[in-house]
């Protein structure tokens, strides 16, 4: 292999024009963004419209009225506060739940030999193709059947089970090696002894992960709840947007701000965790690596 | 060994502890509510549709009216939003927490019979008269003879207009006796300045409506008369309205059960609608309660029948105290109570005697004669079985025949081999 | 708590070789953790019952329901195999089937292209490069429901989006009036909101190709374009396949967005077959029927991912 190290023609010329590019790239980088944005922004200052302003042949971002009380109005509309509270502890508790399963089930696959274990797996596989929504119908039956319809459990369990989340720590678990339980096991560990002070910390990158998946699949499903929920005491936010269309018509100001309020603390969660989140979403969301 | 049972017992623990735990949760998802189904020790459970805080202020208001003609009554109501409202219902009525009391709008009790009471038997023994009930309406709420709610307000399908906007086109306002053409004269005279003189609604009231106007019903007992020159006729009016006429912003594709009409009135950007009476509160609060008229329904010939529709409470099959509910229902549908309600709602009470208190409180002699004329003149039509099919299908496909991709008699067509299915 | 102890014990065993100082067993063969073999069966029984009872069961039961006509309020009775007949004839059904493959043949690749192509560029120097990454994830994390509601308003005829299309001469275009165009917003809208969370993915798999393959490839003289399709396409594939397999999976069971801003009109140019399940159970009181629709489905998604997975030999790059 011949050594060509740097390319020499054109460098100077290439490095005069790399702040250049630099800004031109962060230009164009950030006018796409901006574009990108726009419904956000733009549903910001909708809410903020007084009610016949939304529509109309002369739209403007910024309305005769600035409504800062759209907020107050769409909060009390659907009883956004009991929206929220709803959504929060759903997610957290089907989080936990997420969590707790997935790492019960990852371990047993990654470290534990019983007999039948390759079958068990080879179901998990097979179900991790499976399209989720697709089997809703006896789903609610089945809850109905049992008296379950309606009920924070019908909206909680279906979603615990995914093989996703025990293939995930699988691989990570499969990456620990083996002499850390061995040492432990010397020491007379017990099995779940081992889970706990041993695999569960090495893998806290891997959790991190299932924890955002879990929480973000909760806080943003729609459809099963759609069909399972009746009663407006159990609402998630996604099904209490919807209540915004009346049989009056729809106050859309207020839609808007309430979407504004749902989005908003995505927005922070993001920001705030940004680094986290990346890591956390690349590091283990693709198995085989 | 030590590993082994320790590890045997931890097991057995947690197995232990699983049970218990799943049972536990079981058990508390299956307690609470009350003794009876539908009822939550001594009140009634009621579900309607809930989206807003309108929506929830409509029916306190109307338990607040049962409760001022008999202070035994007790109600409780819950519920999801409009649109979600008839396809959750069957499956409310199946649960373990089926309500006792539901709600019904313009007779699309067909669907739900199953689950209902009749309530013929419960009228005749609490010596309940039905004469004071509009029979078209009751028509409206039977099915195969049998009456399965009753009525507590009347939503005759009128004609809102906006008053300024009328004035400021230098038009008169609507009367009695207007015809078609008057009506196309009038949105064409207050299109201007962005704002469309009508707004047209989605789905088969307005076709119904239109029907109606001049006599034909748009159904029978086969289901809705899809084949019916009237009925092309009323939608091919409607995309005139907004293709030729160019007095109204064409239909587009929309969720199903959403209200653009509704919308453009409210916020001005549009003269007229025609949405049923219980639309005028909200529409009062929106504009201002001097500046919405009502009008009859424009007929070809100015002698407009009415299109009668109204909402009524029904008893479902599993509830536990039947007469219990059925006297609620007798209380919130009363006189008293339905003249108790005029204090707050401006929708239009079903009973003809309670008008009177209507008119006091809400209306004005004006509106008085409207309601008369489209109540008391009113085309009786069963409603379909499949009602909520045929919307959803209209919804969808009408929207070719705004854009001009189908012809109205296509566009028919199709919803015709859509209800086949 | 325990603590550990890294002794030489520990240490010797590392290689893997037999281990007669391990003292809970006495086998020979080297086994992942002592202990006697049900105990794998005791933690694996939540994760499997669970999988079993809400995964599994319900699929099946879909599966017999398909045979079945049922309403809600009625009973089930057994029709044989007249629902899956009726499927194949039914025009609204078959149109449900087409649009669906429509919206994932154009919207998968255009998913992953602008994925990969987003990941790519924020790996070049940009100012605020993380915050940036933050904008694009936003969609991606909130409420289908919110985000299809701002842009049903936005793609009204007379809404925002006319407006400035108007403004800069592209003229007013027949959103939600025309089926076509109405079909693209949905892919639009489904793009808008998920290429952000993709774009992540990948740009981690391309974050852990060696930094050494990358320089090698530098001195090779490999230009820009050569070095992608050489070098990093193959490396990240992996995570490519994932994102595709779970992309296409999800774009078959598009709801929410045909949900909320179609209502699968204008006539059914954007009724997707979940759309049309939702429909037949829920509005029509069709049970049995919609199952069999659930069923259709399943197979569907089954082909295209076995061909995926089947496929993944050949084109993934596993080192």
């Amino acid at each position: 292999m011949t050594d060509h190290s740097l390319r020499t023609s054109g460098t100077s010329w290439r490095r005069r024009l790399r702040p250049v590019g630099f800004a031109a790239n962060t230009t164009v980088a950030w006018v796409f963004a901006l574009v990108f944005s726009f419904p956000l922004i733009w549903t910001f200052f909708t809410a903020l419209k007084p009610a016949n302003e939304v529509f109309g042949a002369r739209i403007s971002f910024i309305g005769s009225r600035v409504l800062w009380s759209n907020f107050a109005d769409a909060w009390t509309e659907v009883d956004f506060g009991r929206l929220l509270t709803n959504s929060l502890v759903i997610a957290a508790i089907s989080t936990v739940l997420t969590l707790i399963v997935a790492t019960l089930t990852a371990f047993a696959f990654a470290r534990l030999k019983f007999p039948g274990r390759s079958a068990v797996f080879l179901l998990f596989v097979i179900t991790l193709t499976l399209p989720s929504e697709v089997a809703v119908v006896p789903l609610f039956l089945g809850f109905d059947q049992a008296r379950l319809a309606d009920t924070w459990i019908a909206l909680i369990l279906p979603g615990l089970f995914g093989a996703f989340g025990a293939f995930l720590l699988r691989q990570f678990m499969l990456q620990i090696p083996a002499e850390l339980e061995e040492a432990a096991r010397i020491d007379g560990a017990s099995t779940w002894r081992i889970l706990i002070s041993v695999i569960v910390p090495l893998v806290r990158p891997a959790l991190s992960v299932l924890a955002i998946f879990a929480f973000l699949g909760s806080w943003n499903s729609f459809l099963w709840p759609l069909i399972i929920l009746n009663s407006s005491d159990l609402w998630t936010i996604p099904i209490g947007i919807a209540g915004f269309t009346t049989q009056t018509g729809t106050q859309w100001q207020l839609l808007m701000a309430a979407c504004v309020m749902t989005i908003a603390p995505v927005v922070v969660v993001v920001a705030v965790a940004q680094r986290q989140l990346v890591a956390a979403i690349g590091a283990g969301a693709f198995g085989g690596r | 060994m030590k590993s082994l049972t320790k590890v045997g017992r931890k097991r057995r623990v947690s197995a232990a502890v699983a049970v218990a735990g799943v049972l536990a949760l079981g058990l508390a998802a299956c307690s609470g509510g009350g003794s009876s189904s539908g009822l939550d020790g001594k009140t009634l459970k009621m579900y309607t549709w809930i989206g807003g805080k309108a929506d929830r202020q409509q029916w306190s208001d109307y338990i607040a009216g049962g409760k001022h003609a008999d202070p035994k009554m007790a109600v409780s109501f819950s519920g999801p939003p409009i649109n979600d409202y008839y396809t959750k219902l069957p499956t409310v009525m199946k649960s373990s927490s089926a309500p006792c009391l539901v709600t019904f709008q313009n007779g699309r009790v067909g669907q739900y019979v199953q689950g209902l009471e009749p309530l013929d038997e419960l009228a005749k023994k609490n010596k309940v008269d039905l004469k004071a009930y509009s029979s078209a309406m009751l028509e409206q709420l039977s099915v195969k003879g049998k009456l399965y709610s009753i009525p507590f307000n009347a939503g005759p399908t009128v004609v809102l207009y906006n008053k300024k906007l009328f004035a400021a086109a230098g038009i008169a306002d609507p009367k009695n006796d207007w015809t078609v053409d008057d009506f196309i004269a009038a949105a064409k005279a207050t299109t201007k300045d962005g704002v469309y003189g009508f707004a047209i609604p989605q789905g088969s009231n307005p076709i119904s409506t239109i029907m109606a106007a001049d006599g034909h019903p748009y159904a029978d007992s086969k289901g809705p008369k899809l084949d019916d020159p009237n009925f092309k006729d009323a939608l091919q009016l409607l995309v005139d309205l907004s293709n030729k006429y160019k007095v109204a912003k064409p239909l587009e594709a929309a969720a199903g059960g959403s209200f653009p009409d509704i919308d453009a009135f409210s916020t001005g950007q549009a003269a007229m609608e025609m949405q049923g009476l219980w639309d005028l509160q909200h529409e009062q609060q929106a504009l201002g309660k001097d500046n919405v008229g009502i009008a009859v329904i424009p007929s070809k010939t100015g002698t407009s029948k009415g299109f009668i529709g109204g909402s009524g409470f029904g008893i479902t099959k599993t509830c536990g105290d039947k007469q219990k509910a059925f006297k609620a229902i007798e209380a919130m549908t009363s006189k008293s109570g339905l003249e108790y309600v005029t204090k707050a709602q401006a929708s239009v009470p079903a009973r003809l005697d309670a008008l009177d208190a209507w008119s006091t409180n809400v209306g004005s002699p004006a509106f008085a004669s409207v309601i008369k004329q489209m109540t008391g003149d009113a085309t009786p039509s069963p409603v379909p079985s499949n009602q909520a099919q045929l919307d959803t299908l209209l919804t969808q496909y009408e929207v070719n025949a705004f854009s001009g991709k189908s012809t109205v008699s296509e566009v028919l067509a199709q919803v015709k081999a859509g209800l086949a299915q | 708590m325990m603590s550990l102890r890294r002794d030489l014990v520990g240490n010797e065993v590392a290689g893997g070789s037999v281990a007669p100082q391990n003292r809970s067993r006495g086998r020979l063969h080297r086994r992942p953790l002592g202990g006697p073999r049900w105990v794998g069966w005791a933690f694996v029984l939540p994760g499997l019952i669970g999988l079993a009872v809400f995964i599994v069961i319900p699929q099946v039961a879909s599966l017999v329901l398909g045979f079945s006509e049922s309403t809600l309020l009625g009973g089930i009775e057994f029709t044989g195999t007249q629902n899956f007949v009726r499927l194949l004839r039914d025009p609204q059904f078959l149109n449900s089937v087409l649009v669906t493959a429509i919206f994932v043949l154009v919207y998968v690749p255009a998913n992953i292209a602008i994925s990969m192509a987003m990941a790519l560029w924020l790996k070049t120097r940009i100012a605020g490069r993380n915050w940036l990454r933050v904008i694009f994830l936003i969609p991606a994390l909130s409420p289908m429901v919110a985000n299809a509601a701002v842009f049903r308003l936005l793609f009204q005829k007379d809404g925002a989006i006319n407006q400035l299309l108007t403004g800069i001469g592209l003229g007013p275009v027949p959103w939600l009036s025309d089926g076509n165009w109405a079909l693209a917003v949905v892919i639009g809208v489904s793009l808008w909101q998920s290429f952000g969370y993709n774009m992540i993915v990948l740009g981690a798999g391309i974050d852990s190709i060696s930094p050494d393959v990358i320089a090698a490839s530098r001195i090779d003289g490999a230009g820009r374009l050569r070095r992608f399709f050489a070098i990093t396409l193959p490396l990240v594939s992996p995570a490519l396949f994932f994102t595709t397999v779970l992309t296409v999976i999800g774009a078959w069971q598009t709801f929410a967005q045909a949900y909320v801003i179609t209502g699968g009109g204008p006539g059914n140019s954007t009724m997707t077959i979940m759309l049309y399940l939702y429909q037949t159970a829920f509005t029509n009181d069709q049970l049995g029927y919609a199952s069999a629709i659930a069923t259709v489905l399943f197979v569907i998604i089954a082909i295209f991912t076995l061909f995926q997975l089947w496929g993944q030999r050949k084109w993934v790059h596993y080192d």
